[in-house]
């Protein structure tokens, strides 16, 4: 395993550590000699021994043979070989990355301060961890960065080319121009010269280093990007996936050796969190950083679970098969739901406070040991104590699950960042604390949807159940708690609860939040005081209360919006910036008295914009709407606005998939003819005009939303705003 | 003596037994307004037994709306009432 080391005196050590991974497996005795003969053939040296391992929640061991391979660089390509050949066997250990198991073997992690012992010629003789990935006091590692982007990093170069780079070092900044020749030469020159440990790029995985490196290559000159010689630059194609419902694309990869390479455009973690947060997440996940960057968070609680399962010695299984117990149909409906949602009390109301349980689910199956294997375990069937509310199911209450031992952590470092951000005097302290929380909060968010997902490695649905069935009890206790103590509950989403009660003030609150907490042992905390908060009406009927759709003024005087307009990136500007500028009329007012006063000022906005958009003063900029495609643009059936849009896109000759992102301007919405209601904006010309009344219907509809619990009609506002 | 049948009270408990997980999940002023409900079905619990009806839900149903309808009445002639005193008031306050 090569080890890249920053010594104290500042070197940049190429290390070399000995390391021999392991796989195991078990083959009926059939096909032992095959295997065997397979495994002497291999090129590299090959030890084995038989085993007795367990997987997990296993009662009984499984006798394996251990298969320890002598070189790490062939460990993947022979696993694979051996799976391939041998179908009926069971292979373990064998599609874990083979970094994150140096890590978990040695106890070290990615940017770890460390003490090693090394031969002369670079062979480690040990290494030890001086730091845990637990502690939240460690400095950001000296690293030096290098910025590189093509001149304008305004928008994707992709769709468009660019031929200069800007490289950026230590505060200063070169523009790099010319013939391809004289950029390859300039950039190796920096590269050599400055040696940077980051490269940190806009648009390198899918535009910057692949065009440069086909650039090198064509001219046959050095671009050494890498700071080892000895490998070549790590290569992954793009792909497209399917998440939550959404098609969405991966940008390809290009990955360094001796040097990291961190894309801002192809990084959920960088845009997220940081490179602080990025760098704690790595650290606690025990996940090389450059593959951090670019992967899922779930990656990371898998890396976390896995740790744990290898230091207890358990099996990981390749390609996890363990199909869901049979249930009847009333089983299924009882314990195949969410959590619990209620309708809100449609309208504006004031001196109202929102609990929120902290970090619920996760919580929930650190507090009730809930794991794939604790649930439905066979030594605590007839235990009362263990079973989990509503469903049949029950959980251990003798052996700490693996999950609840990977979150327990996280949650309680996470606790202890929170508590070292408030006492944080220096903002630039706590943006890192914060980042570095923000960073562990994903983790643990997305630790709920591995407990259940078929594919991962320690999911079981049964234990997905079971923590959605606690969080069900558990708001439910807490809605009974705060009706006995004389709150009434306006709403109420899976973790939050919005609560009323006259003359009730923070301590108040506060009180009750404790009440709670010692009624659950489950962490609930205010989460703040609104001076008014609006329960807004669905838009198709005025009478059906939507959930997680508000309005909310703090006392603090910040506002909490959800599910309108200005939330949403597919409505116009125009619609948007009129009803923020609404709110802030509203957001005047401090109690519902002072809010219907503002009424008239509010109409008065509104009559404002309707004019403006009458008067045809409306910008492209303002009125552009923004819909992604949602199937290839060939297989939709109706007439929709972003489809005639799309379609006009195709007769130009681009090309369009799923999952694209489609501008477009309502131009005639009635119009006979479709290609006449909508004009995309990639092909707007001088002889364009807008859809007056299809806008002014937007801008309506957008406005009524937060004023129609005050009393104002749809027909009132339309005739008290018309006054052109 | 034990019964072979469970009398008519006992059966609204056991349809109230079997509401429970809907009871928890409501508001609590709507917890009130479900009790008053069942209240109204075990104050008909004579009738229902009379009628040994074999789907008692019904029956308790339409115990619900008697008292409803009950409700509607009383509240009508309060608003006949109310009206009638206000336009004696108002004429009053004209003549003055």
């Amino acid at each position: 395993m090569v080890v890249w080391l920053l010594g104290e005196d500042g070197r940049r050590i190429r290390a070399v550590d000995p390391f021999v991974p392991t796989c195991y497996l078990t083959a009926p005795p059939s096909i032992r000699e095959h295997l065997f003969r397979l495994l002497r053939r291999a090129s590299c040296r090959i030890s084995t021994r038989e085993v007795e391992r367990y997987e997990l929640g296993a009662l009984r061991p499984t006798p394996v043979l251990e298969v320890s391979v002598h070189a790490p660089a062939q460990f993947s390509s022979l696993t694979q070989h051996l799976i391939r050949a041998c179908p009926d066997a069971q292979f373990f250990h064998v599609d874990v990355s083979l970094p994150q198991r140096y890590f978990y073997d040695r106890q070290l992690f990615p940017l770890v301060h460390c003490e090693a012992a090394l031969t002369v010629e670079g062979r480690i003789q040990s290494i030890q961890a001086l730091e845990s990935p637990w502690d939240t006091d460690y400095g950001f590692p000296p690293l030096t960065i290098m910025e590189l982007s093509p001149d304008s990093s305004s928008s994707n170069p992709n769709h468009g080319g660019r031929d200069s780079l800007v490289v950026r070092m230590d505060g200063e900044e070169r523009l790099l121009e010319g013939d391809d020749a004289d950029m390859v030469q300039r950039l190796n020159q920096l590269l050599v010269r400055q040696d940077p440990d980051i490269l940190l790029t806009d648009w390198g995985d899918s535009y910057l280093l692949p065009r440069l490196m086909i650039m090198a290559d064509r001219l046959r000159m050095a671009l050494a990007l890498n700071r080892d010689p000895h490998r070549s630059v790590g290569t992954r194609k793009p792909h497209s996936y399917f998440s939550y419902g959404r098609i969405l694309s991966h940008a390809g990869a290009r990955t360094l050796s001796g040097r990291l390479h961190l894309d801002r455009h192809n990084s959920f973690a960088l845009a997220e969190m940081g490179l602080a947060g990025l760098i704690e997440q790595a650290r606690v996940a025990k996940v090389d950083l450059q593959q951090m960057a670019r992967t899922t968070t779930g990656t990371g609680i898998t890396s976390m679970q896995l740790e744990i399962a290898c230091r207890d010695g358990l099996l990981i299984p390749y390609r996890k098969q363990e199909p869901e117990a049979f249930k009847s149909a009333l089983e299924l409906l009882q314990t195949d739901q969410g959590g619990l949602v209620f309708a809100p009390i449609v309208g504006y109301h004031e001196q109202v406070g929102e609990l929120d349980f902290s970090s619920m689910y996760p919580s929930i199956m650190v507090r009730f040991n809930i794991s794939p294997e604790t649930v439905n375990c066979r030594c605590c069937r007839d235990e009362p104590a263990a079973r989990v509310p509503e469903i049949g199911h029950h959980t251990c209450r003798h052996r700490q699950g693996l999950v609840p031992r990977t979150l327990a952590p996280l949650l309680d470092k996470r606790v202890r960042y929170k508590r070292l951000m408030a006492a944080a005097t220096q903002p630039a302290a706590r943006a890192v604390l914060d980042q570095r929380q923000t960073a562990l909060k994903w983790l643990l968010v997305v630790s709920f949807g591995y407990l259940g997902y078929k594919n991962a490695r320690f999911g079981r649905i049964e234990a997905h159940e079971s923590v959605t069935a606690y969080s069900r009890d558990l708001l439910l206790q807490a809605k009974e708690v705060a009706e006995r103590q004389g709150y009434r509950m306006l709403h109420a989403i899976v973790d939050s609860l919005w609560l009323v009660k006259p003359g009730a003030v923070k301590a108040d609150y506060d009180r009750l939040a404790q009440a709670i907490t010692e009624q659950t042992r489950l962490s609930i905390g205010v989460e703040g005081l609104y001076h008014w908060i609006g329960f807004l009406p669905s838009r198709v009927n005025p009478l059906m209360p939507v959930p997680n759709q508000f309005v909310g003024l703090f006392d603090h005087g910040v506002m909490k919006i959800r599910g309108i307009e200005i939330r949403r990136s597919d409505a116009p500007l125009l619609v948007k910036r009129a009803q923020a500028e609404v709110l802030r009329c509203l957001s005047e007012a401090r109690t519902l008295v002072e809010l219907r006063e503002q009424i008239p000022q509010a109409l008065e906005i509104v009559r404002t914009y309707r004019r403006y958009l009458h008067d045809g003063h409306a910008t492209v900029e303002e009125l552009v709407i923004t819909k992604s495609l949602s199937k290839e643009p060939q297989a939709y059936r109706h007439q929709t606005l972003s489809m005639i849009a799309a379609q006009e896109l195709l007769a130009r000759g681009m090309s369009l998939q799923a999952g694209d992102t489609i501008h477009y301007i309502i131009t005639d919405a009635d119009a006979a003819y479709p290609p006449d209601r909508a004009r995309a904006v990639a092909g707007l010309d001088g002889t364009w005009s807008y859809d007056v009344s299809a806008y002014d219907n937007l801008l309506l509809k957008a406005t009524l939303v937060l004023l129609m619990p005050l009393g104002v009609t749809a027909t009132s506002l339309n005739e008290s705003t018309a006054g052109c | 003596m034990g019964r072979t049948l469970a009398t008519f009270t006992q059966l609204v408990q056991q349809e109230i037994d079997s509401w429970s997980r809907y009871r928890r999940a409501l508001r609590r002023e709507d917890q009130q307004a479900l009790d008053v409900l069942f209240a109204a079905a075990r104050h008909h619990a004579s009738a229902g037994a009379y009628l040994a009806r074999e789907t008692p839900f019904e029956v308790m149903l339409l115990s619900m709306l008697i008292e409803q309808q009950k409700h509607v009445v009383t509240l009508q002639q309060k608003v006949v009432t109310l009206e009638t005193s206000r336009h004696h008031d108002s004429t009053q306050g004209m003549a003055s």
